[in-house]
């Protein structure tokens, strides 16, 4: 049994060897190491010899965000420093000592954050009542679509009802293309291009608006 | 031999070569690609997300946010060079008014990443993405939002896009490289020379006339290559191609003729430099489109002085490059008519 495991992980070894060599011999840019890094991904994805430190000092829950946060670091460094890989070493030595490396640096940030959301929490949250923070911020941002005459001054060739203003509300409310098309009795296509034409425009001001200067 | 790597021989660079192609071959092409999505991917969606005062809002900016998290995550690990900061879809005004989930990439242009859930055999796109965009990718979130999989893409914008029908990610990263080096083209190439000005009389610096590049040689050739129209504008530009710490100077001539429907006929030519016999053989002088891809070429023989493109229209503004190769050097002139 330990004599098989030990082939496979030979096969292994070999295998994502030959890729980071294959990968090292082509540009930075290229399509070709592009893809070999992206097999790479999948290949040790796929191995099961991806280490878990620190596994059982922590709640499973937490444990899995500090753990995705450092694979994260990991390929990241790992895309960068491929060239450096040495052949002395086993490939999956390689990346699981720097795994353990990233899992403590984010240890060191981890205070910071607040943890991931899950789906249901996510609707959850969606329906409480948002912060006076937040009502605050979208009022000003109607204030600042409301007070400025060129957004209103701004509409539709021969359809005055039709402005800028008028669509940022509707959207604002949450309205589809489908309704305001509807409402105006204009093709959704030249509301939403006249609309997003002028949001671009106008974003600047907007945003001016908002920041109070 | 069979499949397996083992028994391939690596000794000589031909069989590794092989090993290379033989490597790409035996493993599975990716199709999808899964993305851990952690503490900074979520803390970007909360940011994004809290500004609204609908949940329905609310959640589309989460899962919008997870999608393009995933895509730039997983495009930066490949290299490209993004920036998602500057894209609609971090623009806190935009995100109240519109359903976008962009990733500018620069010089290439905006890539959609659209989230869908574990069980969507659909992606939507909403009015306002289905313009403006290099692409489509589509991300399924997990449910625990913990990780992204990327499902592929298709550059076609519809409404509705089946997941069955996307392409590969692979494919993905061969649209955008090919993008990408089109664009370093152009702007290695803020030197575009352009052909259609040279009708007006504008020539570019460094193109001259023959004879001056030529000097008082004989010009025996030019009668075989038939006597040029009176409208036909011809310039030449002296190009030195090192190769094995010897310089080839040579001569890259263009010349163009106007057309009806304002087009434009192009004749390309390659001639030794002054004082030089033949062409090295075997330098190949090549035609290649836009995005860098060969259309045609024509290699030097042994005692050629002189090698020729077959004369093309196009029209105005249509964009080309012209390529010189011998063994391990290049050079290559990027035109716009």
């Amino acid at each position: 049994m330990a004599h098989q495991d030990n082939e496979s992980d030979e096969r292994l070894n070999q295998q994502l060897q030959e890729l980071i060599q294959e990968a090292q011999k082509h540009p930075a840019s290229s399509l070709e190491r592009r893809r070999i890094l992206s097999r790479l991904i999948m290949a040790i994805n796929d191995s099961n010899q991806v280490g878990h430190p620190q596994r059982g000092q922590w709640p499973p829950a937490q444990y899995e965000d500090l753990y995705n946060q450092a694979l994260s670091y990991t390929w990241e460094y790992i895309a960068k420093n491929i060239d450096a890989y040495n052949p002395k070493f086993k490939v999956m030595a390689w990346f699981n000592d720097i795994l353990k490396k990233r899992f403590i640096d984010v240890l060191r940030r981890e205070s910071r954050h607040w943890g991931t959301s899950s789906m249901d929490e996510l609707s959850e949250k969606g329906y409480q009542a948002s912060s006076n923070d937040e009502e605050s911020q979208l009022q000003q941002l109607r204030h600042c679509i409301e007070i400025n005459p060129i957004y209103s001054e701004t509409h539709i060739k021969n359809r005055p009802d039709v402005n800028f203003k008028a669509i940022f509300i509707l959207r604002l409310d949450g309205y589809q293309w489908d309704a305001i098309s509807e409402e105006f009795k204009l093709k959704r296509t030249t509301l939403s291009s006249f609309f997003q034409r002028n949001l671009t425009k106008f974003s600047p001001e907007i945003r001016r608006c908002l920041d109070g200067t | 031999m069979g499949p397996n790597l083992k028994t391939m021989p690596t000794k000589n660079t031909l069989a590794t070569a092989q090993m290379g192609v033989q490597i790409m071959n035996n493993i599975a092409k990716i199709s999808t690609l899964k993305v851990p999505l952690s503490f900074d991917a979520h803390d970007v969606a909360r940011q994004c997300s809290s500004n609204s005062d609908r949940p329905d809002k609310t959640q589309q900016v989460y899962m919008n946010t997870l999608a393009v998290y995933a895509v730039d995550y997983y495009l930066r690990l490949m290299g490209f060079k993004t920036d998602w900061p500057h894209s609609e879809s971090r623009d806190p005004i935009a995100l109240q008014v519109l359903d976008v989930a962009d990733l500018e990439i620069p010089d290439i242009g905006k890539l959609e990443c659209r989230p869908v859930l574990a069980d969507a055999e659909f992606c939507e796109l909403p009015l306002e993405v289905q313009e403006d965009r290099v692409g489509y990718a589509v991300v399924r979130i997990d449910p625990s939002l913990k990780e992204g999989e990327i499902l592929g893409f298709t550059s076609t914008a519809a409404s509705t896009i089946a997941l069955q029908q996307l392409q590969s990610v692979d494919a993905l990263l061969e649209m955008l490289t090919e993008l990408e080096q089109a664009a370093t083209v152009s702007e290695l190439g803020a030197s575009v020379t352009q052909l259609g000005r040279w009708l007006k009389n504008q020539v570019e610096t460094g193109w001259e006339q023959l004879e001056t590049l030529l000097g008082g040689e004989p010009q025996l050739e030019w009668s075989l290559l038939g006597t040029p129209s009176v409208s036909e504008i011809e310039r030449g530009k002296l190009i030195n191609l090192d190769m094995q710490l010897q310089k080839h100077p040579l001569v890259l001539i263009a010349a163009i003729t106007p057309e009806n429907n304002d087009k434009v006929g192009v004749h390309l030519k390659l001639r030794t430099g002054k004082g030089q016999s033949f062409l090295p053989p075997n330098l190949e002088l090549s035609l290649l489109d836009e995005t860098g891809e060969t259309l045609q070429s024509v290699v030097a023989r042994q005692q050629d002085t002189l090698i020729q493109l077959p004369r093309f229209r196009g029209d105005s503004g249509e964009k080309f490059q012209v390529q010189i190769h011998l063994a391990d050097s290049s050079f290559t002139e990027a035109f716009v008519l």
